[in-house]
């Protein structure tokens, strides 16, 4: 093995997932060759400390405050949002009525939101309801009811999705699927579709790694 | 999904929005500390916490508990970073200055000589940087391997990829990694 096959080695060594058969090829290279052996280290070395990496947090003053700040974004968020439904409504009112009564709403509900900041899930159920709170069935299915008026069909579709693990695509679709297939044998072939490498190997073709853990070469070239 | 999570989430779709709360206040610290793997600026990862929280609140009404919660909330989390890492540009309304870094950092390598502690700080700095520099899809796996310590599996799951694809991705991440520091190392 020569050092610049050695090189591209390095990260698959590291990740872990070279092949067990490169491993022992890629260790008698590191062996006998200083430069490698001494990326290989370097390597660890900064992956070492990534891990290590602490994360900082804010000043507490600020931290304590997470939950009102979330509060107070989700109630400015049900003040537009139930603006706006009630505007949509009143679209069928004559012109004049409705503009009072988006003037009278804002009033309402900016006052809610301002006075009240402490008290803040509360803020919303009043916002949604006239009748007193607590007393089924008008306390019942408000959470719900206002997460779905703040939510759009495209944002919840999309955040939907993620509940369902569905298989998809490799991320890199080949593109040049002729080409690659001649680059390839079809003995590695097989095993690209069996080492569960689906995408790993065309986007290393792409970027210039051609022999990198995944199954690009054959063992004779390997081997020299 | 545990018995607790469960019946909060049950309880908030019934109308107790106390209970999202308390979900927050069980979950805001893993979420944070994603989001700051993510960004390496404590405001941003606030923000960015305040921001999955906020789409949790929305769609929480139409989860419906076929994954545990926190995989769920881990999937909104990661995604949220994903599309913070694409945002190209950032307003900043707060000077960094008021987010002081932590000091003991500095305490946690007593071995190191004074102007080693030195270097190496400039080192940490230069990699946080350089995980930055990496493309989003690249920077998530990267992250998800390194330092949340998940499986190759459990992060083609999470991203609905195959596994030789996030394979492909820790392999140029490292590669690029290493390329970037490159000038840093041979100091």
């Amino acid at each position: 093995m020569n050092c610049k096959r050695s090189r591209k080695l390095i990260a698959d060594y590291v990740n872990g997932f070279l092949e067990p058969k490169k491993i022992r090829k890629f260790k008698e290279h590191i062996a006998e060759c200083e430069d490698c052996l001494q990326e290989l280290r370097e390597t660890e070395h900064i992956l070492q400390l990534i891990e290590e990496l602490k994360v900082e947090y804010p000043p507490e003053v600020i931290w304590k405050n997470f939950l009102p700040d979330l509060h107070k974004r989700i109630q400015k968020e049900a003040v537009i949002a139930f603006n706006k439904q009630q505007k949509q409504r009143l679209y069928l009112l004559p012109g004049w009525l409705a503009s009072t009564a988006i003037l009278v709403l804002t009033i309402l509900a900016s006052a809610m939101l301002w006075n009240n900041e402490d008290t803040a899930p509360m803020k919303i159920q009043r916002i949604y309801t006239s009748e007193s709170k607590g007393t089924p069935p008008e306390s019942v299915i408000i959470a719900g009811e206002i997460s779905r008026i703040l939510i759009t069909e495209s944002e919840a579709a999309e955040i939907e999705k993620l509940e369902d693990f569905t298989y998809t695509e490799p991320i890199f679709p080949f593109q040049h699927e002729e080409e690659y297939s001649t680059k390839i044998s079809d003995k590695n072939q097989d095993k690209i579709n069996t080492d569960n490498n689906e995408g790993y190997i065309e986007f290393m073709l792409e970027n210039g790694f051609e022999d990198i853990g995944g199954s690009s070469i054959t063992d004779s070239e390997y081997y020299d | 999904m545990t018995n607790e999570d469960l019946e909060l989430v049950e309880s908030f779709q019934k109308g107790e929005i106390e209970s999202f709360d308390i979900l927050v206040k069980k979950y805001q610290d893993r979420v944070y500390d994603i989001a700051y793997r993510y960004t390496h600026d404590p405001e941003d990862a606030y923000d960015l916490s305040q921001e999955v929280f906020e789409k949790v609140f929305k769609a929480l009404g139409r989860f419906r508990k076929k994954s545990s919660f926190y995989t769920w909330l881990y999937k909104i989390t990661v995604n949220a970073c994903i599309d913070y890492s694409r945002k190209a540009k950032k307003i900043r309304s707060i000077s960094m200055e008021e987010w002081l870094p932590p000091q003991e950092e500095l305490h946690t390598e007593p071995s190191y000589s004074p102007e080693a502690m030195l270097e190496l700080k400039e080192l940490k700095k230069q990699i946080n940087q350089a995980i930055k520099q990496l493309p989003p899809k690249q920077r998530a796996v990267f992250i998800m391997k390194r330092q949340e310590g998940l499986s190759l599996e459990e992060i083609a799951q999470t991203l609905g990829r195959s596994v030789g694809t996030i394979k492909a991705h820790l392999s140029h991440a490292t590669h690029k990694l290493m390329d970037i520091l490159d000038p840093y190392l041979k100091e």
